[in-house]
């Protein structure tokens, strides 16, 4: 249902601003797997993501009478998930919104000294998991900016600038992290590329 | 050589094609269908169209309009009501009326023929009332001010009644000789004046709430109940007992007495009315 409307993610988010239910539908299953992958990823925990995953979506049904559209629907989904996460790593995991917080055109290197948290290191995913355990597993061995940078970029089909825009960050920053995390993946899978 | 090769388009994406590749074969989680069912159930409660306000019984729904309604209807009818029934006003024309009738008849009275001049054709007038008194008109309208005793209240409104039997009964006394017909517009306003007269000499005679007015409706029917040789002691008693009274009246007794030949008292008459009214212009047939 959602491949064969040929309404833009813009139009079909404007026609639910209206009271159009269906289009919301549409609109949801085109996001649903990327986003709920995104935060998997950056939450490391599925029951975690499910309730961020929710949360977001209903933030999304509740920002209706205001959406206006500036940008790509992904962008805007993807800033509001940029969003919760921050607020859920405020609550949870104070040392990572340092990360999120920090400067963002200095990032880059003291970014990677930051280590993942301990049960997702790929030691421990290895052992029961198969190629899915050890791309979470390298992906979990990211820093949280690139790692988000990476996930937008495939999970999302986002733009350097959406990304940028997403995330409130510099364009050429969103272009050095990109690069970083892929660069660090590669070398984490190498055996498997 | 690892390195990821970035597009030759400037603003495009650093990309590695076989990254990109393995991670999108490895990528398996899905939300769950109750996730899904229940994000889709909160969408389409939040654009649901609200309950009609139909629903609602009309005399609800009608109810702002209908007191609005009621209000404005009330307000006009009151407004109405007081324009169409002014009480002060209405009888305080009338009495105006009286009044100038009363004022004209000295101007006419040397021209009316001495047997159109007659005891019964005057008639106790309001004027003799005193200024508080016809001010005050309370006992019109039902409404008792402050100056009024409460206890003269329920005596006023018998008296009320004994003066319209009386006036009646003073209408109703037929074989009086009528020497003449009073003007016509000094009927009607006699005719009020009667009766108001009468109300207010009763009020003062058996309330005391205004001393010193000796008049009384029995006073003013006197006259027309006697003879016509009786009224001349009739007139002069009455004449002792009222002080102040009403310059026609006064007047009507001095030429009735000259006309009986009575010129002493006459002129002592008229020098008592002199005293009393001293501004007052005299006729031509009485100077």
């Amino acid at each position: 249902m959602a491949a064969d409307d040929p309404r833009t993610d813009e139009g079909l988010m404007l026609a639910y601003r209206d009271g159009d239910a269906d289009a919301f539908s549409v609109l949801y299953g085109r996001h649903r797997t990327r986003l709920f992958r995104y935060l998997v990823h950056q939450c490391g925990d599925e029951k975690q993501a499910e309730e961020l995953y929710q949360d977001i979506w209903l933030r999304v049904v509740n920002a209706r009478a205001e959406y206006e559209p500036l940008a790509k629907f992904s962008t805007w989904l993807f800033r509001i998930a940029h969003h919760r996460l921050i607020d859920h790593y405020r609550r949870h995991a104070r040392d990572k919104v340092l990360l999120w917080e920090g400067n963002p055109e200095t990032d880059d290197n003291p970014i990677e000294q930051y280590p993942a948290s301990p049960d997702l290191t790929p030691p421990a995913q290895l052992e029961r998991l198969q190629l899915r355990a050890r791309i979470s597993a390298a992906l979990a061995e990211l820093p949280e900016p690139q790692r988000e940078a990476f996930l937008m970029a495939e999970e999302g089909g986002m733009t350097l600038e959406e990304i940028a825009s997403a995330t409130g960050t510099g364009r050429e920053t969103v272009k050095s992290r990109l690069r970083y995390a892929m660069t660090k993946l590669r070398q984490t899978l190498k055996d498997l590329i | 050589m690892n390195e990821p090769k970035e597009s030759p388009a400037p603003g495009a994406l650093p990309s590695d094609a076989g990254l990109s590749r393995l991670y999108q074969a490895a990528a398996g989680a899905e939300p769950s269908a109750a996730l899904d069912a229940a994000i889709l159930r909160a969408a389409r409660a939040a654009v649901a169209p609200k309950p009609a306000s139909a629903s609602l019984p009309w005399w609800k729904r009608l109810k702002a309009p209908v007191a609005v309604a009621a209000t404005v209807m009330l307000a006009v009818m009151l407004t109405l009501t007081v324009d169409r029934n002014p009480p002060e006003v209405a009888r305080e024309s009338s009495q105006d009326a009286a009044q100038k009738a009363l004022q004209r008849a000295p101007q006419s009275a040397p021209q009316n023929t001495p047997q159109k001049t007659s005891p019964t054709a005057v008639l106790p007038v309001p004027s003799t009332v005193p200024a508080d008194a016809r001010t005050d008109r309370s006992d019109h309208v039902g409404v008792v001010k402050g100056k009024v005793p409460a206890a003269s209240v329920p005596a006023t409104a018998a008296i009320v009644d004994h003066a319209e039997k009386k006036t009646k009964a003073v209408e109703s006394v037929p074989a009086v000789p009528q020497l003449a017909a009073p003007p016509a517009a000094m009927e009607s306003s006699s005719e009020a004046a009667t009766t108001r007269a009468g109300k207010l000499e009763n009020a003062e005679g058996r309330s005391s709430a205004l001393p010193g007015r000796a008049r009384s409706a029995d006073a003013a029917a006197a006259p027309a109940m006697a003879p016509a040789g009786a009224a001349a002691p009739m007139l002069e008693s009455t004449a002792k007992r009222a002080a102040p009274r009403p310059e026609i009246v006064w007047l009507e007794e001095i030429r009735a007495l000259r006309r009986q030949g009575r010129e002493d008292e006459a002129a002592r008459r008229l020098a008592e009315f002199r005293l009393a009214y001293p501004d007052y212009p005299l006729p031509e047939d009485l100077k």
